[in-house]
């Protein structure tokens, strides 16, 4: 663990609050990327990553805070969490209050057709399995280079290409059934 | 091959991320292209999908959402530990302090020293204030008792003066006099102390009283009172028990802060300024203090000249004054802590000073070292600080 984790782990145990505005603003946003690009709903979306922060303090208060690292710690449930959500939405599903509107531009018939092409990948990637979905999220959402999505994924690098090359083919898959 | 495939993807998505076209990609492995563009081409629509901002709407919101949650398990762990305390306070005083010093004495001088640093919210520091009770009780002489508990006062002073240095926000409480009186805020033994809505406040407050503030420091550098009660024998638990832990705690064997008259020159006391302009005040006539909560007779534009104490950001702290730097303000100079400066702005409607135009005066360097009474580790603004040039503001007409 690096010693700055340490050092806010300390802190968040202490509930400093300086320390958790610090831990916040670093990881807050790759958390709520990764929530989102799975979610249309922006609130449910902003209630599930708050709810992994809110995790992170209850465990490191309970005394078992995340052994390797913070960041690895978020995403592996910030995933958790996501799926509990989800889960939860198909026992009792709801009309979103906040879906989605292709954003305001010059062109709005390319905002619309991007907008299309969006929802329908979402869709697709929903059909994926939790692995595949996992490793495109961290890599083409996130921006996560090869070696960090492994470490993330506690991985080697060779099976997260094999990983991505399928989750890939699989996403064309679902895509080209969908049209 | 399906190995070979997979590198080539790996060198592909490398590729577009350093911009390439996915037609360049596919150039360069013809044999794989027609595996490879459908793959790229749902890797493109992919990078499209990507979740690139997120707006500070939502970064405010979750915020106050984990702020709020660890706010709840604070008080939580607070409302433990003082089931644990009221505990303790039944048992006879003397035995507590038998007890403790037996621990000191077995365990060596290493956790007291090591607590001498400790700040509210630390670990070691109930350690800290629970030895100043106990080196209390076994002081007998009367003088030598008052001189030891004003130590412990502008200790506690020096403390929170630390935890706003340092943007630390934790409970707070100390017993300090009241020197300045605004809308919002006063001025109690050198610190400005905030209060809103909330803060319970007594009857009758005015300048020069002692009281007891029980609140909060907070991150952007400022005190918020929860309460302010007026220290007397009757109430006041002698500014060193455990803080906002236990105000109710037991303080029969306290001495009244008002006993501790002996120190007013230490005391920092608003001073006028002397004015050119035919308008000056005498030092009778403190500018802009108002009674707490009423509309004060607000002034237009202010002049403040003094030594810079804190720089917080855009909360400066001049000659004990809070001071609003106005992210436009004009600054002539490179204004450092110690700095001497003269500031012109106005005064806001809820008399906040807003500084729009600050010049220094003199820096740290060429100015003689100010006497200070505390350790000197750093310029947070001691209240026993004498700057000598120090101003209080001058509203202009």
């Amino acid at each position: 663990m690096l010693p700055t984790d340490q050092q806010e782990l300390a802190g968040l145990r202490r509930l400093d609050q300086h320390v958790i505005s610090t831990v916040y603003e670093r990881y807050f946003p790759d958390v709520y990327r990764y929530v989102r690009f799975r979610l249309n709903d922006e609130l449910a979306a902003e209630d599930v990553a708050s709810a992994v922060f809110i995790k992170l303090l209850d465990a490191v208060h309970a005394g078992r805070p995340p052994q390797t690292s913070i960041k690895a710690w978020l995403i592996a449930t910030a995933a958790h969490t996501l799926t509990d959500h989800l889960r939860m939405k198909y026992r009792r599903p709801q009309e979103s209050l906040t879906e989605d509107l292709p954003a305001e531009s010059d062109d709005p018939s390319a905002d619309v057709e991007r907008h299309e092409r969006t929802r329908t990948l979402k869709a697709a990637l929903a059909k994926l399995t939790e692995e595949q979905q996992h490793v495109l999220n961290l890599r083409f959402n996130e921006g996560y280079s090869l070696e960090e999505t492994a470490a993330l994924m506690k991985k080697n690098v060779n099976a997260i290409k094999q990983l991505q090359f399928r989750a890939l083919a699989a996403l064309n898959r679902t895509i080209g059934n969908m049209l | 091959m399906s190995d070979t495939l997979q590198d080539i993807l790996e060198l592909c998505i490398e590729a577009l991320n350093r911009g390439e076209s996915i037609e360049a990609c596919l150039a360069r492995y013809p044999q794989h292209a027609d595996e490879l563009r459908p793959l790229l081409q749902t890797l493109a629509q992919t990078y499209e999908a990507a979740v690139l901002n997120v707006s500070a709407d939502v970064m405010r919101h979750g915020r106050a959402r984990v702020l709020n949650h660890a706010a709840a398990l604070r008080e939580q762990g607070a409302a433990q530990k003082g089931s644990v305390l009221s505990l303790g306070r039944g048992f006879n005083k003397a035995f507590a302090a038998l007890i403790l010093l037996l621990v000191f004495v077995l365990s060596g001088t290493g956790l007291v020293n090591a607590s001498n640093g400790a700040l509210p919210g630390d670990r070691l520091y109930p350690i800290k204030r629970t030895w100043e009770n106990i080196r209390l009780q076994f002081v007998f002489d009367t003088a030598e008792k008052e001189s030891l508990e004003a130590d412990f006062e502008h200790k506690r002073i020096e403390e929170i003066n630390k935890l706003v240095s340092r943007g630390r926000a934790e409970e707070i409480g100390f017993v300090g006099q009241v020197t300045g009186l605004f809308p919002n805020r006063l001025i109690v033994s050198g610190l400005n102390v905030f209060v809103d809505a909330q803060t319970q406040l007594p009857a009758g407050l005015a300048l020069n009283q002692w009281v007891e503030v029980i609140g909060v420091t907070r991150v952007d550098g400022t005190v918020l009172a929860n309460q302010i009660r007026v220290a007397s024998p009757g109430n006041d638990n002698g500014g060193n028990d455990l803080g906002p832990e236990t105000p109710e705690s037991d303080s029969s064997s306290q001495e009244a802060p008002e006993s501790k008259t002996s120190e007013p020159s230490e005391t920092p006391e608003p001073r006028a300024t002397p004015k050119p302009e035919s308008t000056t005040k005498s030092a009778t006539s403190q500018p802009a203090t108002p009674e707490l909560g009423k509309t004060p007779e607000l002034k237009d534009e202010f002049k403040l000249e003094g030594i810079v104490q804190q720089m917080n950001q855009n909360i400066w702290t001049v000659s004990n004054q809070l001071i609003f730097v106005d992210p436009a303000a004009e600054i002539n100079g490179t204004i450092v802590v110690g700095a001497s400066v003269k500031i012109e702005g106005r005064v806001a409607a809820d008399g906040t000073l807003v500084a729009t135009h600050i010049e220094l005066r003199s820096s740290p360097s060429a100015q003689t070292p100010a006497p200070t009474s505390g350790g000197g580790d750093d310029h947070s603004g001691s209240p026993t600080d004498d700057h000598g040039g120090d101003k209080t503001p001058t509203p202009d007409h």
